[in-house]
């Protein structure tokens, strides 16, 4: 049986990969990081029982393969325990991340009881953060924009001048969306001027900064197992994309066509891929005006339908081929 | 413009020729643009030439024009100019999707007695998402409620219904109703005293319309309006019927067909499941006729974002002639009304068609 994990959010890669499993008539089963909370999975950890983890609803042993699609949004359990709470801003943000630490710790245990199944991708590898798939694309040979993290105005001051006075900053961490009624909000990509910086206070928030990699066009690369989907997104053509292509314009998207990718950074990316143990993501690079490749960030999780769909790769086929080979071999 | 540079149309924006113009098909923004044939020939037999190169071709005579249609192109983001075209490879135009059966027509009247819950439990099977179902005798929303019931817990994800109007249908009673059916996607209201159009905040949408709909009358019309510029489309058309492939029909009365316009049937959904009608020789045969191989539509710049129609055609006798419901002429590129077409006169005395006055432009 193949096991998708997934959140409760509407995930459409999913749906498309489910709708292959079924065409190929593959068993498998989806649950979500919120059935361990809503009550519909049940968790035994005891240490002086034979079989550690058990979740008495889902036969372990059954499993053959796994997708991991995501889990869960923090949001989820943690409202439950806050919503009737009496306590300062400052307890609640505290409390929220020793929750969600609590919450890792748990999904951890749930992770390692898989530990012996083929994982797409491997559950393990996930941890990898942005600083550490740089440094490891430098060392395969890629080309990566300057980059610092720091807190401090002066350094970043210097940094700017380094970057011959154009820099962006970006999350450090996910870049995540964030839904109100009437509205959205996300971390995106952005270009500071001088002028922001000299606002910022001494001290400010240990942030990520990057050298700003003037374009000819972005890429994105779905790598699956050895194999690369390269898509060029000409986000150039239009000032609204310039800075990052995820500021859609809907009017006018941005022309996204298939693009192949010179056999040495193909080669490069494949050599970062294994050194980072990720069997499959979404990568992120720019072609620059003067023909050089720059590396940007790797996406264990990114949705391949912005990729898929344009291009007509068929993506969504070739994992559930993927999940119904692992579960055979 | 540096014409040392070469022109790389982008990939999704895809040429196709015709008689007499020829079109871009923009399969990403879902518009198509005419162009004349000798830019055709430049965007694709020339197209790894340099532009100097290619005004060297037509020996420097034609400069001008040339510039004109490349900063024409660029301006509308249809190419950009590159020295590597190669990095840059076509879509592969391959159609796929994971089902047997894609869509489903289902035809009611005030005599049918089909088992909703068999049919729509056969097609999760057969992986369809997308149902039709079109009634021509008045039913109220409860009844039409009752058949969707069957529906939920299955994983069809669009459903559209064409029923005749009755005085409860109004875009408040509407609303209501397709909120208990998430997947309805738009619900056409025909034989309506007044038109009308109107959506709710869940991306339902409501059509009132004057006309009538029956088999004969409403199917198979071809014009401007039916045409998708999409990709879906766009490859499926490469190699399959832009009607029938894939699709499965029940009549009234339970008959199972191509398509219910056309008179033979594989059996009754009394007695003949979905799977055994789709394992009878002929059912398939339709799906693979593509408009490369139906006469006149073969020489057509819309031939692939254009629907199709094979129950009424030009020649009865021959399943490769164009729809008969198309006023288009790709020799001349002009729309005439069919039914007032000389030569479609016999054609339309054959499937005794009642032509309404409006037979469309
Ligand atoms: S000639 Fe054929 S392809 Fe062209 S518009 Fe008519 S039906 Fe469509």
């Amino acid at each position: 049986m193949i096991l998708i994990l997934s959140s409760s959010e509407l995930n459409i890669s999913v749906e498309h990969v489910a709708d292959w499993l079924d065409f190929y008539q593959a068993d498998y089963k989806r649950i979500l990081g919120d059935d361990f909370f809503s009550g519909s999975q049940t968790i035994a950890y005891q240490l002086d029982e034979e079989e550690e983890y058990q979740t008495p609803n889902l036969d372990l042993k059954q499993v053959s393969s796994i997708w991991f699609r995501g889990f869960i949004r923090h949001r989820t359990y943690i409202k439950n325990t806050t919503d009737d709470l009496q306590t300062s801003n400052s307890n609640l943000s505290e409390l929220s991340g020793r929750i969600a630490k609590a919450l890792h710790k748990n999904t951890n245990l749930f992770f390692k009881s898989l530990k012996d199944k083929p994982q797409l991708p491997n559950l393990q590898a996930l941890k990898t953060d942005k600083m550490d798939m740089l440094t490891k694309a430098k060392k395969v040979g890629l080309r990566i924009p300057k980059t610092l993290v720091t807190n401090n105005k002066q350094k970043l001051l210097e940094f700017y001048e380094a970057c011959d006075q154009k820099l962006i900053t970006k999350s450090l961490y996910e870049c995540v969306y964030f839904f109100e009624e009437d509205r959205a909000f996300s971390f995106k990509t952005h270009l500071l001027s001088k002028e922001d910086i000299l606002n910022f206070e001494d001290c400010f928030f240990p942030s990520l900064f990057q050298g700003y990699v003037e374009k000819e066009y972005e890429l994105r690369i779905f790598y699956l197992d050895g194999e690369l989907y390269s898509m060029a997104i000409f986000s150039q053509l239009d000032e609204q994309t310039q800075v990052d292509f995820r500021r859609y314009n809907d009017e006018k998207p941005n022309r996204t066509v298939p693009y192949q990718l010179p056999d040495e950074e193909a080669q490069k990316i494949c050599d970062l891929m294994q050194m980072l143990n990720l069997s499959t993501g979404s990568i992120d690079m720019i072609k620059t005006k003067d023909d050089q490749f720059v590396f940007l960030e790797v996406n264990p999780n990114g949705q391949f339908g912005m990729t898929s769909f344009p291009c007509n790769y068929h993506l969504e086929q070739k994992v559930a081929q993927h999940l119904i080979q692992a579960t055979q071999s | 413009m540096n014409t040392e540079k070469k022109f790389k149309l982008f990939a999704c924006c895809i040429p196709v020729k015709g008689s007499r113009r020829s079109t871009i098909c923009d399969v990403q923004r879902s518009e198509y643009q005419f162009i004349p044939n000798i830019l055709y020939e430049i965007l694709t037999e020339l197209k790894d030439k340099s532009i100097s190169s290619i005004k060297a071709h037509y020996n420097n005579e034609h400069d001008n024009i040339i510039d004109e249609y490349f900063s024409f192109l660029l301006n509308n983001e249809y190419g950009f100019l590159c020295d590597n075209p190669d990095s840059f490879p076509d879509i592969d135009l391959t159609w796929k999707v994971p089902a047997t059966i894609t869509n489903v027509l289902i035809d009611v009247d005030a005599s049918s007695q089909h088992d909703y819950h068999s049919i729509f439990q056969q097609l999760e099977e057969l992986g369809c998402k997308a149902i039709q179902l079109r009634f021509y005798t008045q039913h109220s929303l409860n009844e039409v409620s009752d058949i969707l019931t069957h529906i939920q817990n299955t994983r069809i994800k669009s459903i559209e219904i064409v029923i005749p109007y009755k005085p409860e249908f109004t875009i408040e009673s509407l609303t209501i109703f397709s909120r208990k059916h998430p997947h309805i996607s738009n619900v056409i209201i025909h034989s309506s005293p007044k038109e009308e159009f109107d959506h709710d905040n869940y991306n339902h949408i409501f059509y009132f319309i004057e006309t009538p709909v029956d088999a004969t009358t409403h199917c198979g019309q071809i014009s401007g309006n039916h045409f998708r510029t999409d990709i879906s489309l766009f490859t499926e058309a490469q190699s399959y019927n832009t009607c029938l492939n894939r699709k499965i029909s029940v009549d009234q009365k339970g008959n199972i067909k191509n398509c219910p316009s056309f008179p033979n049937n594989y059996g009754n959904i009394t007695d003949t499941s979905f799977k055994d009608a789709l394992k009878h020789p002929d059912f398939k045969k339709l799906w693979s006729i593509n408009k490369d191989q139906i006469h006149v539509c073969k020489d057509c710049e819309f031939r692939y974002i254009c629907t199709d129609c094979r129950a009424y055609v030009d020649d009865p006798k021959d399943i490769y002639s164009k729809p008969l419901k198309c006023g288009y002429n790709p020799y001349s590129g002009e729309w005439e009304a069919w039914a007032e077409n000389p030569l479609k006169q016999k054609a339309i005395e054959y499937y005794q068609l009642s032509v309404p006055i409006t037979s469309n432009k």
